[in-house]
C-alpha cells in the first residue's frame, strides 16, 4: 500500500467510509435522541468550528494564537448588538461579524506577526485581553459584565431563531462540515503547500518566491472570519453572551486545547479533540457532581499533559501510528 | 495634580511593581538559561501563598515571612520535581510544545487548589495589618513597606546569586550557550533544573510575601503570570536587569492606570504599553538577549 | 547582453566590509563563475542581489529595471532564484512537495502546478524518487533536490552558492552536466564555487572577489594566470609561478 506521511494528508482509504458512516449517523440520529444529547452535540459542533478554525493558522500555520477568544467574541457581540439595537437578523449579523473579525485580524497581523514564539502567544492573550476589557467597560452599549440577552421572539427563522433544537443542530453541524471542507481545499491549494513551506523554513520559503506575510495574513483571516462565525452561533444558541463567557483567555485556551488534543495541524484533529474533551467533561460531571467545579479542567489539563509528553501530535496521530503498526504496514517509501 | 498625588502613585506603583520584579525576575531566569515558557508561574505564587496561610492558621498566627523558610525549601523541590516529571522529556521540542504543557499543568494546579481548598477568599491578619505610616498626605500600609523591602532584598539576593556564585555563572554560560557550557563541563540537566527549581521558590516567596495584604484564593496567581510575560518581554527575555526595572515600570503604569481612570484598567494600560513596545522595539526596551 | 548589472555595490555589516564598490555584468546565458577566499563576500553577494539584506550602496539592475529594493519573494517572481551553500529542503516533506512550492511561483492551480512538478522532476532525473521524504534523501539527490525546486519557479537567473561542497569527483562531474543542462535550457547561471577544477570546465566567464571587492575578470584560462588571482590564494611568494 503506497502511503505519503506528511504533517496533514493521509490518503489511506478505508478511513473515508469510516467518516461517511459516521456522518449518516450524525445526519439522522437526532431524529431519534433524546434532547439533552442533542444539545451536548449541538455545543460540540459550536465549539468543533472555532477549534477547526483555529487549526487554519495554529496548526497548519504555525502561529500559536491564545487570544483566538477575540475573533469568537467579535462575533458573538457583533449579531447580537446589531439585532438589539437595530433589529438586524442574526443571519446579516452572522456575515457582518465574519468581516469585523477579519478586519480585526488584518490589524492584529501586521502587529504581531513579526514577532516569534512567545512574544507572538502573549500579544495574542494581550490583545484578546484588551478586548474583554473594553467590552466590560463599555456598559452603555454592550452592558458590561451583566451580559446581553438575545431577545426571544418565538419561531423567527429569518431571525435565525426556532422553536426547537434541531434546526441549530443542522446549522452546526452543517457550518462544522463547512469549515472542515474549507481546510481541506487550503491545504490543497497553493496556500496550503505556502503555509507548509513556512513552517518548515522562512528563509528557503521566501527565496523561492513565497511572500510569507501575505500568507500568514490570509490564513489568519479565514480562520478569524469562521472564528467569529462560532462565536454567532453561540449566541443565538445560548440565548445569553457576556464578556467572559465570549473574550475570555480560558476560551482561547480550551479552542487550542480541543485542536492540540485531537491532532493540530491535521483535517479531522480538531473535531475530535472537541468530542473527546466535551464527551469527557459531560461524563465528568455526570459521575462527580457539581461538588467537585474544578475537575473538569484537571481531565483537560492532564490529557493536555500527557499528549504532549507523548510526543505524537494528537490523538488522530497516536491512532494513525497504532493503526500502521497493527498492519505492519510502511509509511515511508524508499 | 500635586506632588503628594505623584508621589502616592509612584509609591503605589513601587509596592506593585517589587512584586512583579521578583516574579518577572523568576520567570526571565526560567525562560533565559531552560528556555521553558512557564505558563503555570503564577501558580507557583499561589501554591506558595496557601502554605504560609495554613501555616499562619495552624501554628497561631505565624508572619509570612517565617513561612518564607518553609516556603522557599518546598517549592524549590518541588520545582525540581516537575522538572524531572515534566519538563525534561519536552525540553528539546518546540516552544508550543512547552506554553501547551505548561498550559496544562497551571489548569491542574489551580484546579487542585480549588477543589482543596474551596474557591473561598482567605487573607491573614498580623500584628501589623492595620498599621500605616504617614507623612504629610502620602500614606503607606506598614504591611505593603514589609512586602517591597522583602521583595528588594530577596531580588538583591536573586541578582548576587547569578552574578557571583559558580552556579550563577553556570546558568549565565547555560543560557548564552548551552553546547558550549557542555563542552565546558557543565551538565546542562543538573543547571535546567536549578533555573526551574529557583525560579518556582522565588516567585512562590513571592505569594508569602503578598499574603500580609492581599487575598489568597485558587486564581491569584493568573494575573501574576500574565503580568510577569508583560514584564519579561518589555524587559527582554532572559534578561534579569531587565525583568527587575521593567517590573518597577510595570508596576508604576499599573498605579498610574488606576489612579486617573479605573481599577481595572492599570491592567490595560500595562497591556498597551506591552503592544507599543512589541511594534516598536519586538527585543525588549533593554534587550542584551542574555542574563 | 547584461541580464544582471552591478554598479558599485557596498555593504557593511558592522565594521566588517562585505561588499566594496563591486562591478560586474552578467551576460545573458552564460555560466559566471565567482570565486574568492573564504569570507571574500560570495555569499552576501547573493544575499544582497536576492534582497535579504539591503546595500548601503550602488545599483543592482535586472534586465534593466531596479531590483534593490525589492524583498526576496519579489525578487523570485522577477526571475532570479538561489540556492544555499547549505542545502535547505524542507524536510519533513516528500521531493514531489517540495518542488510543488517551487512550482506555485508561477501558478495558483494546483493542477497546473502538478504537471509543472513532473516536468521538472524528469528533467533533473528526480521522478522515481518523488514519494521520498527530502530528509532521507542522500547529498546528491538533496542537491538535484534544491535545484529542482529552484528551476520549477521558472528562473531566468539562478544564482548556485557551493552547491558543489562535499560532493566527490564522479558527483561533481555530475552537478557540473546537470549546471551545463540548466544552461541549455535558456538560464543565466552565476556559480559560486571552491572546487576550481569545476569552476573551470563549466563557467564562461569568471569574477574573483577578494575582501568584498573584484580582482579581476575574464576568460577561466586568463583568470587563473593572473598575478593577483595567484597572490590571492597561495600568497605573494607564488606570484610568479605560471599556472599551465
Amino acid at each position: 500500500m503506497k502511503v505519503v506521511k506528511i504533517r496533514n494528508k493521509k490518503l489511506v482509504c478505508p478511513k473515508i467510509y469510516l467518516f461517511l458512516a459516521i456522518f449518516i449517523l450524525l445526519f439522522v440520529l437526532p431524529l431519534y435522541l433524546p434532547q439533552y444529547y442533542i444539545h451536548l452535540l449541538t455545543m460540540i459542533f459550536i465549539f468543533a468550528v472555532a477549534a477547526e478554525a483555529w487549526n487554519i493558522i495554529g496548526g497548519y500555520g504555525g502561529q500559536f494564537s491564545l487570544g483566538h477568544a477575540a475573533y469568537f467574541g467579535v462575533g458573538a457581540y457583533t449579531s447580537t448588538m446589531l439585532f438589539h439595537y437595530f433589529n438586524i437578523s442574526p443571519w446579516i449579523g452572522l456575515l457582518l461579524g465574519g468581516i469585523v473579525a477579519v478586519l480585526l485580524s488584518i490589524g492584529i497581523s501586521h502587529l504581531c506577526f513579526r514577532l516569534r514564539g512567545p512574544y507572538f502567544v502573549i500579544s495574542t492573550i494581550a490583545l484578546a485581553e484588551t478586548l474583554r476589557y473594553l467590552f466590560i467597560n463599555q456598559r452603555w452599549i454592550t452592558f458590561g459584565a451583566r451580559g446581553m440577552n438575545i431577545r426571544y421572539i418565538g419561531n423567527a427563522p429569518l431571525y435565525f431563531q426556532f422553536s426547537g433544537k434541531l434546526p441549530y443542530y443542522y446549522i452546526a453541524l452543517l457550518t462544522m462540515l463547512i469549515v472542515v471542507f474549507v481546510t481541506y481545499k487550503i491545504i490543497n491549494s497553493r496556500l496550503g503547500y505556502y503555509l507548509i513551506a513556512l513552517g518548515q523554513n522562512q528563509d528557503s520559503a521566501e527565496a523561492i518566491g513565497v511572500n510569507s506575510f501575505k500568507v500568514k495574513l490570509i490564513d489568519l483571516c479565514v480562520s478569524a472570519f469562521f472564528t467569529s462565525i462560532a462565536g454567532t452561533l453561540y449566541a443565538q444558541y445560548i440565548y445569553f453572551i457576556d464578556p467572559d463567557a465570549v473574550f475570555g483567555l480560558s476560551l482561547s485556551v480550551q479552542i487550542m486545547l480541543f485542536a492540540v488534543v485531537g491532532g493540530i495541524g491535521t483535517l479531522w484533529g480538531p473535531i475530535i479533540g472537541t468530542f473527546v474533551l466535551q464527551i469527557a467533561s459531560e461524563w465528568a460531571s455526570a459521575t462527580f457532581g457539581s461538588g467537585l467545579m474544578g475537575f473538569k479542567f484537571i481531565i483537560f489539563g492532564s490529557i493536555l499533559i500527557i499528549i504532549v509528553l507523548s510526543g505524537k501530535k494528537g490523538i488522530i496521530d497516536i491512532f494513525t501510528t497504532l493503526y500502521y503498526r497493527l498492519l505492519q504496514t510502511e509509511q515511508k517509501q524508499l | 495634580m500635586n506632588w503628594s498625588i505623584i508621589l502616592q502613585i509612584i509609591i503605589s506603583g513601587f509596592f506593585l511593581g517589587g512584586v512583579y520584579s521578583l516574579a518577572s525576575m523568576g520567570l526571565t531566569l526560567i525562560f533565559g538559561v531552560a528556555r521553558v515558557i512557564n505558563f503555570a508561574h503564577g501558580e507557583f505564587l499561589m501554591i506558595g501563598m496557601y502554605i504560609s496561610y495554613w501555616m499562619w492558621k495552624m501554628l497561631g498566627g505565624i508572619d509570612p515571612l517565617i513561612s518564607l523558610f518553609v516556603v522557599i525549601p518546598f517549592l524549590f523541590f518541588f520545582g525540581a520535581l516537575i522538572y524531572w516529571t515534566l519538563f525534561r522529556p519536552v525540553m528539546e521540542r518546540t516552544d508550543e510544545s512547552k506554553i501547551a504543557l505548561t498550559v496544562g499543568l497551571s489548569w491542574i494546579l489551580q484546579n487542585l487548589a480549588l477543589i482543596i481548598f474551596t474557591g473561598n477568599y482567605l487573607t491573614i491578619r498580623t500584628s501589623y495589618s492595620d498599621s500605616i505610616i504617614q507623612i504629610g498626605n502620602i500614606r503607606a500600609g506598614y504591611p505593603n513597606i514589609i512586602s517591597f523591602i522583602s521583595v528588594i532584598i530577596m531580588s538583591i539576593g536573586l541578582g548576587y546569586l547569578i552574578t557571583n556564585t559558580s552556579v550563577g555563572k553556570a546558568m549565565r554560560a547555560v543560557s548564552q550557550d548551552s553546547e558550549m557550557a557542555q563542552l565546558l563541563g557543565i551538565d546542562p540537566n543538573r543547571i535546567y533544573t536549578i533555573a526551574v527549581a529557583l525560579s518556582t521558590a522565588v516567585v512562590g516567596a513571592c505569594g508569602s510575601i503578598i499574603l500580609s495584604h492581599l487575598y489568597v484564593f485558587p486564581l491569584v496567581g493568573s494575573p501574576y503570570t500574565l503580568m510577569s510575560f508583560v514584564v519579561v518581554i518589555i524587559g527582554g527575555l532572559g534578561n534579569v536587569k531587565g525583568a527587575f526595572i521593567c517590573g518597577i515600570v510595570v508596576g508604576i503604569t499599573e498605579a498610574v492606570g488606576t489612579y486617573f481612570i479605573s481599577a481595572d484598567s492599570g491592567v490595560m494600560l500595562a497591556f498597551i504599553l506591552l503592544v507599543l513596545v512589541l511594534m516598536f522595539r519586538p527585543r525588549g526596551l533593554l534587550t542584551k538577549g542574555h542574563m | 547582453m547584461a541580464i544582471l548589472e552591478i554598479k558599485d555595490l557596498t555593504k557593511k555589516f558592522g565594521g566588517v566590509l562585505a561588499l566594496d564598490h563591486l562591478s560586474f555584468d552578467v551576460k545573458e546565458g552564460q555560466i559566471l563563475g565567482l570565486i574568492g577566499p573564504n569570507g571574500a563576500g560570495k555569499t552576501s553577494f547573493f544575499n544582497v542581489v536576492t534582497g535579504v539584506y539591503a546595500p548601503d550602496n550602488g545599483e543592482i539592475l535586472f534586465k534593466g529595471k531596479d531590483i534593490k529594493s525589492l524583498k526576496p519573494y519579489e525578487i523570485c517572481q522577477k526571475g532570479i532564484c538561489r540556492t544555499f551553500q547549505i542545502v535547505q529542503p524542507f524536510r519533513a516533506i516528500t521531493v514531489f512537495q517540495n518542488v510543488m512550492i517551487g512550482s506555485f511561483c508561477r501558478t495558483s492551480d494546483t493542477k497546473e502546478a502538478k504537471e509543472k512538478t513532473l516536468r521538472v522532476l524528469k528533467f533533473m532525473d528526480l521522478y522515481q524518487k518523488a514519494e521520498i521524504i527530502a530528509n532521507d534523501l542522500n547529498l546528491i539527490d538533496q542537491l538535484k533536490l534544491e535545484f529542482a525546486r529552484a528551476l520549477a519557479t521558472d528562473p531566468k537567473l539562478l544564482l548556485l552558492d557551493e552547491s558543489m561542497a562535499g560532493l566527490n569527483t564522479t558527483e561533481c562531474k555530475a552537478a557540473e552536466y546537470l549546471i551545463k543542462k540548466i544552461r541549455d535550457k535558456g538560464v543565466t547561471l552565476v556559480v559560486v564555487e571552491h572546487n576550481m577544477r569545476a569552476i573551470l570546465s563549466i563557467a564562461d566567464h569568471i569574477v574573483v572577489i577578494v575582501y568584498g571587492s573584484k580582482i579581476c575578470e575574464g576568460k577561466p584560462q586568463d583568470v587563473v594566470r593572473d598575478q593577483k588571482v595567484i597572490e590571492a590564494y597561495l600568497g605573494e611568494g607564488f606570484s610568479n609561478v605560471a599556472l599551465k
